[in-house]
């Protein structure tokens, strides 16, 4: 059954039917919140409001129906959730006053980040440095396989920012992780020495 | 560095129209997995989506609600209910042509109506003053505004006639 369909029976009182909506969506909702806030709580926060606007107002998904699927919608109403409280919290600020010295200065020292971190730590304090904007393309994209032209409809943006997003992303974690791209070397053997 | 200047057109470069797979930058983000969906958080989203949609007060669901209808099916009744009006109207126009004209029998009653008959009567009030002078002689007569004294002619023979008792009512 589609989600058209589904999403009509949950808001007419169908329990078995949200259920299924939320049993499909959920994984990819609150893995795009978690990555773009970077909170558990932020994240479960974001899930939550995320599928009740869409059974509260499910008119707003049908008035998009014949651009987006669901899958998008939802992703972009966790992005404008997510966004809004970041917003809140400041932390786009501390986002956008990113220094690349200090980025170069911790890459120079990654026998330190080993040490004090597991490699998923550096990388999800690589992708946290990203702003936000850079950071939801490239988790969208790399994450999730969504293509350029689904990250351009939950974005609102054209797919040819999307693409200068992703690449500009893309660039900034090669310098932030640059003590991981080392050639020939097995992130998991390298994990085993220390 | 805010939005605007991150995203303006100038300081965006123009990468390739197919984004090329960056394997081993792949392969780094893989180790970053975020954790599992608790159960709590089903269980809540479970709880609000009941508080949300199955006790909302029925005039409200009655207002939002919606129903759905197959492409077919809608077309059909749409076909139907225009048959039905159209069939419906022809036949109350028919009607209304055959139908003679009947003339209700028209009973005419009289109900008296009350007139006000208004009467008026004018009176004149004289008030008498010197009554008895009235009963004595004529009215006096008003002495004429003008004396002319162009047609006098002197009496030839004066009558003198001498009445007693003049004053005896006094």
């Amino acid at each position: 059954m589609t989600d058209e369909r589904l999403l009509e029976q949950a808001a007419s009182g169908d329990e078995t039917a949200f259920a299924v909506i939320y049993e499909r969506h959920r994984g990819l909702v609150f893995r795009f919140a978690y990555r773009l806030s970077q909170s558990r709580e932020m994240a479960e926060e974001i899930t939550h409001d995320c599928f009740l606007s869409l059974i509260k107002e499910p008119q707003r998904f049908k008035t998009q129906e014949q651009r987006a699927s669901l899958r998008t919608y939802l992703c972009a109403a966790a992005r404008n959730l997510a966004f809004k409280r970041l917003r809140r919290a400041g932390a786009e600020t501390a986002i956008d006053d990113f220094s690349e010295q200090l980025a170069a200065a911790e890459a120079q020292e990654p026998l330190r980040l080993l040490l004090d971190a597991e490699v998923s730590e550096a990388v999800r304090k690589a992708i946290g440095e990203l702003p936000p904007l850079q950071r939801e393309a490239l988790i969208l994209f790399e994450y999730e396989e969504l293509s350029l032209a689904e990250i351009a409809e939950v974005a609102g943006a054209d797919v040819g920012t999307v693409k200068s997003r992703l690449h500009r992303a893309r660039q900034r974690l090669r310098i932030l992780l640059a003590p991981y791209f080392k050639e020939g070397v097995d992130l998991n053997v390298e994990r085993c020495r220390l | 560095m805010n939005y605007l200047e991150e995203n303006s057109p100038d300081r965006n470069p123009k990468p390739a129209d197919e984004v090329v797979e960056d394997r081993e930058l792949k392969n780094l983000l893989g180790e970053w997995s975020p954790p599992e969906i608790t159960s709590s958080l089903d269980q809540r989203i479970l709880t609000s989506y009941r508080r949300q949609v199955l006790h909302r007060p029925a005039w409200r669901r009655w207002l939002t609600g919606s129903i759905s209808l197959s492409a077919p099916v809608a077309a059909a009744a749409a076909l139907l209910l225009c048959a039905t009006s159209y069939l419906a109207a022809r036949n109350a126009t028919s009607r209304s042509l055959e139908v003679p004209l009947i003339t209700a029998p028209v009973q005419i009653v009289k109900v008296p109506v009350p007139v006000i008959h208004e009467k008026i009567v004018t009176r004149f009030v004289y008030k008498q003053t010197g009554a008895k002078k009235a009963k004595e002689g004529p009215a006096p007569i008003s002495p004429p505004t003008r004396i002319d004294l162009a047609h006098f002619r002197p009496v030839g023979e004066i009558k003198l006639i001498v009445i007693p008792g003049g004053n005896n009512e006094k």
